[in-house]
């Protein structure tokens, strides 16, 4: 074999040891914002179905990975920690989840109701989705429920805002926990209104905070 | 003495001397005679120096009048004595010779009036009563004043057999009032200002040309400044009694006019409150309405030329004006043109431009100011614009006609001159107007050739007819047919994008999944714009201080 000319030589060389020097990358994982998937209660079903429209959640949040806020205005992105889904659909779907057990109504966003069937539509806009290293886990949404061909119902606006605290364990993990507690009390807000007929809104517990409702 | 005596002898005794004495022609005694005549001469002259002017009245009667004894009296002064009474030549007038002082020569000239005083009974009341006591006397009027005159002019008068009505000492003015009849006026009538008696009527005559009566009046001053220009008189005799929808209306001037008639004036017109020369006219009207309404002022007479049938339009009907009535027709004759070979209508009518009332005024100012005083340059201008003459039926009942004068922008330009009277060019009326349009239309449509556009629309119909049954056979059905192919399409359709269906769904999916790529092209951007060795040494560990990481 003839000798390899010295430049594709030095290339081949530089190749290789490029591509020993090449770390391979952590794994990476992906967390959710549905709970685990609990008892459900005795069916006793509403006389409604409900619609949950989709959820808008803020840019800065709406990324693949998880956006870990410092302090002031830093944000950390987390590309070993990622969402399942897009967050959106990730809130979506654990409201959705919330709601239909709270209420014992049948989501029929998808499906679409039947002619003439009562239908609570909600739509939710969350505004703040911050998940503190080390801190709480904020949540800020507005939301809306609106009654269709519900006899007797009202439309209901109102602005919640739930902080939970990350249980001990600092890390992603918690933080997700606390999320996934704080959508669950948004939820179990917006059921309270629902039952209500659209009249008043009852905070959860006391992390969450109700304002503005009209 | 003639004898010559002999001459003296001597004897002895000397002869006297004998000294003739001149002879007087003159004897003394004749200067009695003389101085007599002297003095006679002297009264004769100073008499015939102080005596005045003897003047001949002429009468109808002497009654009363005595000769020597009657005096003439001016201003209740004896200015004369009546000296003879005889007939003239053929015994129809008593002519009264009198003798005037001096000191009123002046008396006997041109406008002295002389009047026998005696008790009189007249509408006015009883006068000259004071002559039944101390017997009638001659009264005379004469002008008096800056112009009186001083010497006698003139010797011959005829006697007023009446007192004048107002003697010339009398401070005051008279005026001449048009009537057109005297109502009941008289002579002594008073006239009334403001319900105050301040003169009266001292005479009327008939007008020259027989259609108004001239009455003359005669104001005492100082009222009389109060006739002015624009004042107007009329006639307030009687009662004046109007019944209309407000109610009954009495009105009069005193007992007095009621009895004897009189004449009332009012200030009318403010524009002219100077006061009016003597002597000026005025118009008496009937009643202080119309007196107080707007003048008719003078007439201006026109002339219209109609080329139609004048049926209908009888003299005293209206010429109107922008709804006004400004005149009447007063004659309607038949002329023959010759160019034209036809007859026509010639309308005379009368206008009075003073019913439009102030319009009037300002106009004929501004059209006097611009050199224009008979308005002919207006009249030429308002014809120029379109101002004619038409004939307007006033009555449909009747047919009555009247005439309108109008603006028509659209009228024919027609030449004027100004003639006497004005001719005012007329239009035909609306509905002379109409017929001949109605004749144009009838005429076109006669000319409409209905049998060939009968024949072609049948022809036309037949072939609808044919195209109609060629459709019905064998078009419909294929439309049938398509609209039911149509239907079906439409119902799959429907299947189609039902709600559930599988084609509406799919494509919901389709752009999902095309909005997640997009979505992760995006992610994969930005994290290698971030980290841009990722390609190459792939994703490192993730920087975060502390203990994130488990």
């Amino acid at each position: 074999m003839r000798t390899m000319p010295i430049p594709t030589f030095l290339s081949a060389l530089a190749l290789s040891a490029l591509l020993a020097g090449c770390a391979g990358s952590p794994p990476a994982r992906y967390y959710t914002l549905q709970a685990p998937a609990q008892a459900t209660p005795d069916a006793h079903s509403a006389g409604y179905q409900i619609e949950v429209a989709t959820v808008s959640v803020p840019q800065q949040a709406d990324q693949p990975q998880i956006m870990l806020r410092v302090d002031g205005g830093a944000l950390t992105p987390l590309y070993s920690d990622r969402w399942s889904a897009p967050l959106s659909d990730e809130i979506g779907a654990a409201l959705s989840d919330t709601l239909t057990r709270t209420l014992g109504a049948i989501d029929v966003q998808t499906l679409r109701p039947a002619e003439g069937a009562p239908v609570w539509r909600i739509q939710v806009d969350v505004q703040r989705f911050d998940m503190i290293a080390g801190g709480p886990a904020r949540l800020d949404a507005t939301w809306r429920v609106r009654p269709i061909k519900v006899p007797g119902g009202v439309a209901r606006v109102c602005r919640t805002i739930v902080q939970v605290p990350a249980d001990d364990g600092t890390g992603v993990p918690a933080l997700v926990r606390a999320q996934q507690q704080a959508v669950e009390l948004l939820g179990t807000t917006i059921a309270s209104a629902i039952q209500a007929g659209g009249a008043r809104a009852t905070a959860a517990n006391a992390q969450v905070q109700l304002r503005d409702c009209t | 003495m003639a004898d010559e005596t002999p001459p003296p002898s001597d004897d002895g005794i000397d002869a006297p001397d004998v000294t003739r004495k001149k002879q007087r022609r003159i004897a003394w005694i004749w200067l009695v005679p003389v101085v007599a005549l002297l003095a006679g001469l002297s009264l004769v002259v100073r008499t015939w120096m102080e005596i005045g002017p003897e003047v001949s009245i002429v009468f109808n009667t002497a009654e009363g009048i005595e000769v020597g004894k009657t005096q003439v009296r001016y201003k209740d002064v004896v200015v004369g004595t009546v000296q003879n009474i005889h007939f003239n030549d053929d015994r129809s007038k008593v002519v009264v010779k009198a003798q005037l002082a001096k000191e009123a020569s002046g008396l006997a000239a041109e406008g002295t009036n002389f009047w026998v005083v005696r008790p009189r009974l007249g509408l006015s009341g009883v006068s000259g009563l004071g002559t039944l006591l101390s017997g009638a006397y001659i009264g005379v009027d004469a002008p008096d004043g800056a112009g009186a005159s001083t010497t006698a002019t003139k010797f011959e008068f005829v006697g007023l057999e009446t007192p004048p009505p107002v003697t010339h000492d009398r401070d005051g003015k008279r005026f001449t009032l048009k009537a057109h009849d005297l109502g009941s006026l008289d002579i002594g009538s008073p006239v009334y200002y403001r319900r105050i008696n301040v003169g009266r009527v001292i005479g009327y005559k008939l007008d020259e040309s027989g259609d108004a009566v001239n009455v003359e009046v005669f104001i005492d001053a100082p009222n009389d400044k109060f006739v002015t220009g624009g004042a107007r008189f009329w006639n307030s005799s009687g009662i004046d009694l109007s019944v209309d929808g407000n109610g009954l209306k009495l009105h009069t001037q005193s007992l007095v006019s009621l009895a004897l008639g009189g004449v009332a004036f009012a200030p009318v017109n403010l524009n002219e409150n100077e006061a009016a020369a003597a002597g000026t006219e005025f118009q008496l009207y009937t009643s202080e309405t119309e007196a107080k309404a707007n003048p008719d002022g003078e007439p201006f007479p026109i002339r219209m030329r109609f080329d139609q049938s004048v049926r209908g339009l009888s003299v005293g009907a209206t010429i109107d004006f922008q709804g006004i009535a400004l005149g009447q027709v007063s004659r309607i004759t038949i002329d023959f043109d010759n160019e034209k070979k036809r007859f026509y209508a010639v309308v005379d009518a009368v206008v009075y431009p003073e019913r439009l009332g102030p319009v009037y005024d300002r106009v004929r100012h501004r059209a006097e100011a611009s050199g224009d005083a008979a308005g002919g340059r207006l009249l030429a201008n308002m014809v120029k614009y379109g101002l004619r003459g038409q004939l307007r039926t006033s009555n449909l009942l009747t047919g009555q006609l009247y005439i309108v004068l109008e603006h028509f922008p659209k009228a024919a330009p027609v030449e004027f001159h100004m003639s006497d009277p004005v001719v005012i060019p007329t239009i035909p009326g609306n509905l002379e107007q109409l017929q001949q349009q109605i004749t144009n239309i009838v005429g076109k449509i006669d000319k409409i050739p209905f049998d060939q556009i009968g024949r072609d629309l049948r022809t036309t119909l037949s072939s609808t007819s044919r195209l109609m049954a060629n459709l019905d056979k064998s078009v419909a059905p294929e439309a049938r047919a398509t609209l039911r192919a149509a239907r079906k399409s439409l119902d799959n359709i429907n299947d189609l994008l039902a709600n559930d269906a599988a084609l509406p769904a799919n494509t919901e999916r389709a752009m999902q999944e095309l909005g997640r790529a997009a979505r992760s092209l995006r992610a994969l951007a930005d994290y290698l714009q971030a980290n841009p060795e990722a390609l190459i040494r792939g994703r490192g560990n993730d920087p975060l201080p502390g203990d994130a990481r488990n």
